[in-house]
């Protein structure tokens, strides 16, 4: 598609230059961003998410190694405002009971058993941003030994909420750093392959064509499978990552390529190398900024491939693997027949999946559609 | 349970069943998606009747001498009548409850063309002789006399009367020649000689044909374990697995051309093509053409799209006491279905008659246990013969100096295993029900010592550290502790993570990380597909791993590797290269770290004299010396004996006889004898 | 033409060069080989294999060489038109794919033609009524399939196909239907196992269609001969029909080179857990598995579809859009 959008840039780089004083570009674009209503409230949630990335310890209840062998696989409980002893917020606590045969363990709330939850509460102690001690948690229990599991417990007694608190850390960045690592790949290379052309452009275009005719899982599962075997989790994340970026640059970078194609060719440009300006001072100072907008809105929309991938990897068994904790590594764990008859709050990390990605997706496709403000 | 149905039902249900089955399911299949597949269901109809056994009018008081699919070849002149088809002294099998009736496929599933495992343990248990339900006697197979000598190192067998393969060939001496000289001794074809075949000395043994029917098994010394090798599933079946009058002319000793005619059939050479054909353990789920003496002979191999379809043997060698042919179902079915929840879901589903792998443990018991009713099956326990569901194998042959002292520290093994809180692993991983217990025999073995499975289980975190401090490991700054060399007690476990053995293992030493943190020990969890792990065991290059406690019952003195540098599959994980020297004798040495001590060649030279001895009780004697080692050494530490594993077992399906061991030597469920198994509503 | 034909044919045949050599050190990254793998099976019957044993078996394998010999010893092969012997089938590749490239052709374009039946409309009427509430219904549809992990609606599916109506739609026939001859019924049943693949396989492809018509219809219904025509008083639905619709239809020229393996790797998880008999499956079994040589022709084949897929949708662009036709020349 990169091949059909050259021509429409053609009066976008004319306009350009006429671009009226009052305005910035980046104001027009938020201006036409702002219209498309579902991109807006994907952006609040997005930024939501990158909040719980950031103080992920602080939004968790619990400590991502909390378990309690008390309560494997317990229901999601209620908030609750008022109780026979009287108001405040609480959950109710549990009662359990186990059939002998089938050993399934099953759980009632108990109206008796009164769990006083606050926000704010002192708890596990963190070290926030890494340096940081704390001891303080959003919402917990106000007594941290009680059971306050609001999306329930997973199979090994963890709680849920906690888990995927840190599981969208993991996730989240897998998407965002792994398509840094892409853009930066791919804007390079497909700047030098549109801005140069000739050899330099056959050459990068022949890798990209290469790089794509090879499908992509089993090259991810090759790599996967090649890592050492003493690798930690966090290498192996980082690895991963670099992974899934390696395989996914090339679409950018023919992005890219496609907008040099046709920009090299403007005035703007050519004036520019008429002051004597180096290469590389017009690659990156005045031809890409005339479209960084559709960059953000391709990287943007690059994220959820990521971020699926990783579920797919992970699900496959190639990814991160348990004890880490991912939305992959919890849906591996949840696709299971058990979990859709009897713990079906364990597929909540899908719904994280869906939610994040379909964010991703319209904030993606409303700045594209703001990409150029004087279009419509 | 299906095997406990009284008999006197049968008759009421059987008339029902012929008529009355399909509809039901017809019904609910009819739902599967809109008109269209309804549509599917009725016009269905008609195949339905035809595939499925309760269609067939088999059965009945009078059900016959051969199966009516059999009897229907006889008549068009396919066949000779069942009288010339058996042996003259064919195998009466006792059924388990009730004579049963001819007819239906026993539907099962495999993952894929890998999972020959479930094929072998299912239909491929015809040795010479054979292990009674209970494993605890060995009975007359295929041989029809099998005498040792004075000191057993000579044995002399003789071959049933009229055996014979699947294709009404006759079983002779001359197979049993081909199969030992032209495959179990061929270099080409078997890269090393059997350890079953070998005598006492390493040479292979000798083999004498006396006529016939009979022959005579020579080795250079005591062999007394060769009777019990012979009834078990891969050794007890070297000598009758090579149909020599197929294999032949594949064979380059006895066709010149075979190599050239290898080739232009597509393969890289003979070698090849025969292995292919008729060597290795799948080759009977792979090749149709392929004499056998299995019940149910392969019609559609394993490496299909679908599914694999095996069908009655009409030569096989065994009736019930009425004098009828087994088996009693007509064939059997593996459906190929890679994803064990997919395939867990049709066995909830009621689609298997049998069905005890893949799927059958702690995590999906209680839905099985939930839809027995609505899938019209039931819930067998398995008997467990693990000594613990997770041992713990230090690396005792560590390339690294400071972590190898540390592991072979007996003190610290005993910290070790004190830190570790088994009631809470299992409440959180088995369900809640288990025994903590070490990596030693179960109690209703033979070789029980209580001593040895309660030594060091109580979980004792002061004790623990007070150990540790005792035995010179000082805690540092950040709590974590150093020996005296400098090396730090941080070390990481490797587990095999795959499909089959689920996450349990994981989860638990990701608990247990925690446990060992708070004495000051720090644990990384390396979780591997299973081939990788498999390599980097192989090879030493681990710290820590965990397995089954293989050889808790029934097993104990062939599974040994949890209590000496010896066993199958590579030996002891906690001392892969001391068990290379054993079992190579020495062929690997260069490459040891270091020299096995004193406790572990002691335990060898035991394990010799064990193997020499004929007498049964001395025997026991010699092992319980052996496990006595192991129990002063603490190799390994337990964690939890756990419920065991179980089986979905078909209400249609009947003659299982209920429990029964869950044990890769036992087979399960071979030694039940499936050929007496029969379906019916 | 002629020269720019030969061109791209002989920076095909190096793409395949280049693609063999990069498929082989994929399959051979991970640690061990195939008989590593064997090894670990038999441990888990109790059945262990003795060094020697393992030794032999590297020798049977062709596995004892180096690495480069390996390569050429397969490359060779592939050149003359034997993929080899599968390991673990112990079958000639060509043996063990053959019967499941029908399926894996079946299924595929089954699946793609719900893809363009879907993302079409919702490409054009997201474009045309640009914002609309219903722009962003139908948008949202589009991407919750491409949003949705596949293995989860699969096993959702399947529960709920068990619990509703007591049936597993695993596999692409019931066992009845399995061996008969083509009819009527068989068709049927065909399709009632079809249909969850071609939900979770197809549902994934129908974002990315979507967002590439609707962005290229937008900009095309931006162009002056549009404002220049809407001027002249032609009537909406007809300015729409006569050219930017035909523009919008591009991208189906253009992705049938990615379509098949984008589809492949749905079908590795999707074949999985609904045990289709298709290629997806026995590639991931093959890659775990290290069958080298069926894993490798799987990936190779695959390639060499793609990348004479992208011959193909090249040329049908330049002959379908004059402009792009005048931009070859110019090259």
């Amino acid at each position: 598609m990169d091949v059909k959008a050259g021509p429409s840039k053609t009066t976008e780089g004319i306009e350009e230059t006429a671009r009226p004083a009052t305005a910035s570009q980046s104001r027009l674009v938020w201006w036409a961003f702002k219209k498309h209503r579902l991109a807006l409230v994907s952006a609040w949630i997005l930024a939501g998410m990158m909040l719980v990335i950031v103080l992920c310890e602080f939004v968790a209840p619990f400590g991502s190694r909390h378990r309690d062998a008390e309560y494997t696989t317990a229901p999601p409980q209620v908030l609750k405002l008022w109780s026979d002893s009287g108001f405040g917020l609480h959950v109710d606590g549990y009662t359990s009971e186990q059939d002998p045969r089938s050993l399934r363990i099953t759980y009632e709330a108990n109206p008796e058993d009164r769990v006083d939850v606050g926000f704010f509460v002192k708890g596990e102690e963190y070290e926030l941003f890494g340096f940081i001690p704390w001891d303080r948690h959003l919402i917990g229990p106000t007594d941290p030994d009680d059971p306050m599991y609001l999306w329930g417990t997973t199979t090994d007694g963890q709680d849920l909420l906690s888990q995927v608190v840190y599981a969208t850390r993991v996730s989240a960045s897998v998407g965002i750093i792994g398509v840094l690592l892409a853009f930066i790949l791919g804007i390079v290379l497909g700047a030098i392959s549109g801005y140069f052309g000739g050899w330099a452009d056959n050459a990068i275009q022949r890798v990209i064509e290469l790089i794509m005719s090879v499908p992509a899982i089993p090259l991810w599962l090759g790599f996967a499978a090649a890592l050492p075997a003493d690798m930690n989790p966090v290498t192996r994340y980082f690895i991963i990552t670099t992974i899934l970026a390696l395989v996914a640059w090339t679409g950018l970078a023919r992005e890219v390529r496609g907008r040099f194609l046709s920009l090299r060719r403007e005035e703007f440009v050519t004036s520019a190398r008429l002051d004597g300006s180096s290469h590389g001072r017009i690659m990156f100072r005045h031809m890409l900024p005339s479209f960084s907008s559709h960059i953000i809105a391709a990287l943007s929309l690059s994220i959820p491939g990521m971020i699926l991938a990783e579920t797919a990897l992970s699900w496959l068994g190639m990814g991160l693997r348990p004890p880490a904790v991912s939305w992959g590594v919890q849906l591996q764990d949840a696709s299971k027949w058990s979990v859709l008859s009897g713990a079906p709050w364990l597929l909540i990390p899908g719904l994280c999946v869906v939610l994040v990605v379909l964010a991703f997706n319209f904030v993606g496709d409303g700045l594209r559609d703001a990409a150029d403000p004087y279009k419509h | 349970m299906s095997t406990q149905q009284p008999r006197s039902s049968l008759f009421t249900k059987k008339r029902e069943g012929a008529l009355q089955w399909p509809a039901p399911h017809l019904s609910r299949r009819g739902l599967v998606l809109s008109g269209a597949t309804a549509l599917t269901a009725s016009a269905a109809g008609c195949s339905w009747f035809s595939t499925e056994p309760e269609g067939r009018g088999g059965g009945g008081g009078d059900k016959g001498r051969e199966a009516p699919m059999l009897a229907e070849r006889v008549e068009a002149g396919e066949l000779p009548p069942v009288e010339e088809r058996l042996p003259k002294e064919p195998v009466v099998i006792k059924v388990a409850e009730d004579m049963g009736v001819y007819g239906g496929e026993w539907n099962t599933a495999i993952t894929g063309a890998s999972d020959g495992p479930w094929l072998f343990r299912t239909i491929n248990y015809e040795p010479l002789l054979k292990k009674n339900r209970d494993f605890t006697e060995i009975e007359l197979n295929l041989a029809s006399a099998f005498e040792p000598n004075e000191d057993a190192s000579e044995f002399t067998i003789t071959l049933r009367e009229g055996l014979k393969w699947s294709d009404g060939e006759p079983l002779t001496t001359a197979d049993v020649e081909f199969a030992f000289h032209d495959v179990n001794l061929d270099p080409d074809l078997t890269a090393a000689v059997p350890t079953e075949l070998t005598g006492p000395d390493g040479a292979p043994a000798e083999l004498e044909i006396v006529d016939d029917r009979t022959f005579i098994v020579r080795f250079s010394g005591p062999k007394p374990l060769f009777e019990d090798n012979m009834a078990s599933g891969v050794s007890g079946q070297r000598f009758t697995w090579y149909p020599r009058h197929y294999l032949e002319q594949f064979h380059l000793t006895y066709n010149p051309n075979a190599e050239q005619e290898a080739i232009d059939a597509g393969f890289d050479g003979w070698i090849t093509r025969f292995t292919n054909l008729g060597n290795l353990w799948n080759f009977q789920w792979e090749n149709p053409d392929l004499p056998t003496l299995m019940a149910w002979t392969c019609k559609q191999p394993v490496s299909s799209e679908d599914y694999a379809l095996f069908e009655r043997n009409p030569y096989y060698y065994k009736v019930d006491e009425e004098g009828s042919q087994l088996p009693y179902i007509d064939s059997v079915r593996y459906n190929i279905i890679a994803d064990v929840e997919t395939m867990f879901a049709h066995a909830l589903n009621g689609e298997y008659h049998f069905h005890s792998r893949h799927f059958n443990d702690n995590a999906h018991r209680a839905d099985a246990v939930d839809n027995e009713e609505s899938g019209n099956y039931t819930v067998l326990d398995l008997t467990s013969t693990y000594s613990t569901d997770m041992n713990i194998a230090f690396n005792l042959n560590h390339t690294d100096v400071g972590l190898r002292k540390i592991f072979q520290d007996k003190q610290f093994r005993i910290a070790m295993s004190h830190a570790v809180n088994r009631r809470e692993l299992i409440d959180v991983l088995w369900n809640r029900v288990g025994e903590p217990s070490q990596a030693a025999p179960r109690p209703e073995s033979k070789f029980y010592d209580e001593a040895f499975a309660t030594q060091y289980l109580e979980f004792d975190a002061a004790l623990a550290n007070q150990t540790l401090d005792q035995a010179g490991y000082t805690a540092g700054s950040d709590g974590v502790r150093t020996a005296a060399d400098g090396t730090k007690l941080e070390f990481t476990v490797a587990i095999a993570d795959d499909a089959l053995l689920g996450t349990t293992w994981i989860d638990a030493m990701d608990m247990i990380k925690d446990m060992w943190a708070d004495v000051g020990v720090t644990l990384h969890i390396n979780a591997q597909p299973r081939e990788v792990w498999q390599a980097a065991v192989d090879e030493g290059d681990f710290d820590c791993t965990v397995w089954t406690g293989d050889g808790g019952a029934i097993d104990e003195t062939v599974s040994v590797y949890w209590y000496m540098a010896a066993g199958p599959g590579g030996g002891a994980f906690f001392a892969r290269q001391w068990s290379a020297h054993y079992t190579l004798g020495g062929v690997q040495d260069a490459e040891m770290v270091e020299p096995p001590p004193p406790p572990i060649t002691e335990q060898h030279d035991l394990y010799d004299q064990f193997m020499l001895e004929p007498d049964e009780a001395a025997r026991d004697e010699i092992f319980k010396q052996i496990l006595a080692i192991a129990k002063e050494q603490f190799y390994a530490i337990g964690t939890v004996r756990g419920q065991g594993s179980w089986a979905v077992v078909s209400n249609t399906l009947h003659n299982v006889g209920g429990e029964m061991p869950e044990n890769p030597s036992y087979g399960t469920p071979s030694p039940a004898r499936p050929e007496q198994w029969f379906i019916q509503e | 033409m002629i020269s720019y034909l030969g061109r791209r044919a002989a920076y095909m045949a190096a793409t395949l060069v280049a693609i063999s050599l990069v498929v082989f050190v994929i399959i051979n990254l991970p640690p061990g080989d195939f008989v590593t793998a064997l090894t670990a099976k038999y441990n888990v019957m109790g059945q262990g294999l003795t060094e020697a044993d393992i030794a032999g078996l590297r020798v049977r394998y062709g596995l004892d060489g180096n690495v480069f010999e390996q390569y050429w010893h397969w490359v060779t092969q592939i050149v003359q038109g034997d993929l080899g012997t599968s390991f673990e089938y112990e079958r000639p590749v060509a043996d063990v794919i053959g019967p499941r490239l029908g399926a894996t052709i079946g299924v595929s374009f089954v699946t793609l033609l719900v893809t363009w039946g879907l993302a079409f409309p919702i490409g054009v009427y997201s474009a045309v009524r640009q914002r609309s509430i219903g722009d962003y219904a139908v948008t949202t549809v589009g991407f919750l399939g491409l949003a949705t992990p596949n293995f989860l609606i699969a096993l959702v599916f399947i529960y709920f196909s068990v619990t509703w109506f007591g049936s597993v739609p695993s596999g692409l026939c019931s066992p009845e239907w399995c061996d008969s001859a083509w009819n009527l019924g068989k068709l049927l049943d065909l399709l009632g196992h079809l249909w969850i693949p071609m939900i979770v396989i197809g549902t994934g492809g129908v974002a990315g269609l979507v967002r590439i018509i609707r962005n290229n219809l937008l900009d095309e219904l931006h162009r002056p001969y549009v404002t220049a025509a809407r001027a002249r008083g032609v009537p909406e639905k007809q300015l729409l029909r006569r050219y930017p619709l035909r523009v919008a239809l591009n991208p189906f020229v253009s992705t049938i080179g990615w379509v098949l393996p984008m589809l492949l790797v749905g079908d590795i998880v999707v074949g999985q857990i609904l045990g289709l008999p298709t290629l997806g499956p026995i590639l991931l079994g093959a890659l775990r598995s290290q069958d080298m040589y069926l894993a490798g022709s799987i990936i190779m084949i695959l390639s060499a579809v793609t990348v004479i897929g992208t011959l193909i949708s090249d040329l049908l662009l330049g002959w379908l859009d004059p402009r792009i036709r005048m931009g070859i020349h110019q090259n």
